[in-house]
């Protein structure tokens, strides 16, 4: 992921170890709180640091939307499917969905790699989340 | 502390005023407060100007042109919660006895932007990922649907009511009622927030001019008082957050009430941020005019129309007169304080005693959505 022409959605949500590309959330290396995004306090001991730890990669769809608006200023063509995913980790994510028709309580499986293709036709990498296949 | 005062207050027409600038908007308003409080506006000893994508230096040019020079000014960015915040910044000087008479400004122009789109914000990874404001109330409309059972006509009922308001509102942007199928058949914007359940992009200002008892006295025998305000920030995120019940407006809610030493049993009407229809259904509880999971029910009662128990937005809300950004926080304060002072004309709460002003705004990943909410209580 050295490569510069790869265009990271959000640059400082991932990070990289042994050659592969995780979402990053923060963990209190005292308390073990999680969150996402990461920042470096954690909310719940007031401890000012936390550790880079990965977004689990299974939870629970809280809630999803279809939308069909444009977002000023960004090249993601709609329509697009985003959700928020209760994490075993307490954490509450929001993402892109894979898919198109979801319920409340389904379970999902995170996805890294490109979420959509910029002007150029270049991949744009991010994360989404897909229905775990029954 | 001292008391504080609303001595006059003022708006623009809500609108799409593509050749009309900001700051004239902003003009407007203020000279219409200014009038409205009977003050001379030389006698003003601070402004403040709620803005989210203006110019900067915007105090400064507004302020000008009504005759405010030399004083303590500056424009005020709180996200839709700005022209609250220009107010509650005057409030606290007044308050804390710093000064005795002061304008607080909000004013937005939307129609003349470039491309028409708000940009998203910088670095934040729900907005790089598409996730708007329509996007985000969405997820909420649905677990609506899912916890209590909402209709499509339930998510497009507080749009239907507001614009029948806003036919009775001279400032409003849209003066035509629409009907329920209507406002559900528009186009999908996201799924289930429709077309006509999105508040427009307006262009518009409002002011209020607020003072000390002392300088009350001098100039109404019947003043209005800012009996509570709040401007307050969301937490963390914590794991199992229940969006239709928790987060920062619940509480800046619960300190309204506390520091104005009153309940929601006292409120005559209320103004709040009806960005999306589908909000106002959980903004009644969480504001308290109904109990926890009957925000449905209160708005199949009737309860918040203009002759119920309690209105809300009777002006027509961001939904019908408008919503310019940075005016729309000052703008429920002026509007409850129409109808305080019996200024309302055919929209008028006859009556009216005590009303409530909510403005949120902003999202930030990893804290509670809204980010940020405003309450104010006024009493007459």
């Amino acid at each position: 992921m050295q490569d510069e022409t790869v265009r990271l959605v959000e640059p400082n949500s991932f990070f990289e170890k042994d050659g592969k590309l995780y979402l990053k959330e923060g963990k209190c290396g005292k308390c073990g709180f999680s969150l996402f995004p990461k920042v470096n306090f954690c909310p719940k001991c007031g401890a000012m640091e936390m550790e880079d730890a990965p977004v689990s990669e299974r939870g629970t769809l809280y809630s999803w939307t279809t939308s069909y608006m444009t977002m000023g200023g960004s090249d993601l063509k709609p329509p697009y499917a985003l959700g928020l995913i209760d994490l075993p980790e307490g954490v509450r994510i929001g993402a892109l969905l894979e898919g198109t028709q979801f319920e409340i309580g389904d379970q999902m499986q995170l996805k890294i790699g490109s979420i959509w293709k910029d002007n150029d036709g270049n991949d744009v990498i991010g994360y989404k989340f897909a229905k775990v296949e029954a | 502390m001292r008391n504080v005062y609303v001595l006059g207050s003022g708006q623009s027409k809500f609108g799409r005023f593509k050749t009309t600038s900001a700051q004239s908007l902003a003009e407007e308003a203020a000279r219409a407060a200014i009038l409205d409080a009977g003050v001379d506006a030389r006698d003003l000893q601070a402004g403040y100007v709620g803005r989210v994508f203006d110019s900067p230096g915007t105090a400064n040019d507004v302020l000008m042109r009504v005759g405010v020079t030399c004083v303590e000014m500056a424009d005020v960015e709180n996200a839709c919660a700005s022209g609250s915040t220009a107010v509650h910044l005057l409030y606290k000087d007044i308050a804390n006895g710093r000064y005795d008479l002061g304008i607080a400004i909000g004013c937005e122009q939307l129609s003349a932007r470039k491309n028409g789109l708000l940009p998203p914000v910088e670095g934040n990874i729900y907005s790089a990922i598409g996730m708007s404001m329509p996007a985000i109330t969405a997820l909420i409309a649905r677990r609506l649907i899912h916890e209590y059972g909402a209709t499509a006509e339930d998510l497009a009922y507080a749009s239907y009511k507001n614009h029948r308001n806003a036919e009775l509102n001279p400032y409003a942007q849209y003066r035509k009622p629409c009907t329920l199928e209507e406002i559900v058949n528009s186009r999908m914007i996201s799924d289930p927030i429709t077309l006509l359940e999105c508040c427009p992009q307006s262009d518009g200002a409002a002011a209020v001019v607020l003072c000390s008892e002392q300088v009350a006295r001098k100039y109404t025998s019947h003043p209005i008082r800012v009996a509570a305000s709040i401007l307050t920030s969301a937490g963390f995120e914590q794991p199992g957050d229940d969006m239709l019940h928790y987060g920062v407006v619940p509480r800046a809610t619960r300190m309204a009430y506390e520091m104005a030493g009153l309940g929601p049993e006292d409120l005559s009407l209320v103004e709040l941020h009806d960005a999306f229809s589908s909000e106002e259904l959980y903004l009644y509880e969480m504001l308290e005019l109904c109990g926890r999971g009957e925000g449905v029910v209160f708005a199949r009662s009737g309860a918040a129309e203009l002759g119920g128990r309690i209105p809300v937005n009777p002006s027509g809300g961001l939904l019908a007169l408008g919503h310019p950004l940075g005016a729309s926080g000052t703008r429920v304060i002026s509007e409850i304080v129409q109808h305080l002072k019996g200024q309302a004309g055919s929209r008028q709460v006859e009556g009216a005693k005590v009303g409530l002003a909510h403005m949120q705004g902003g999202y930030t990943a990893g804290l509670t959505f809204p980010s940020i909410c405003a309450v104010t209580i006024l009493t007459r």
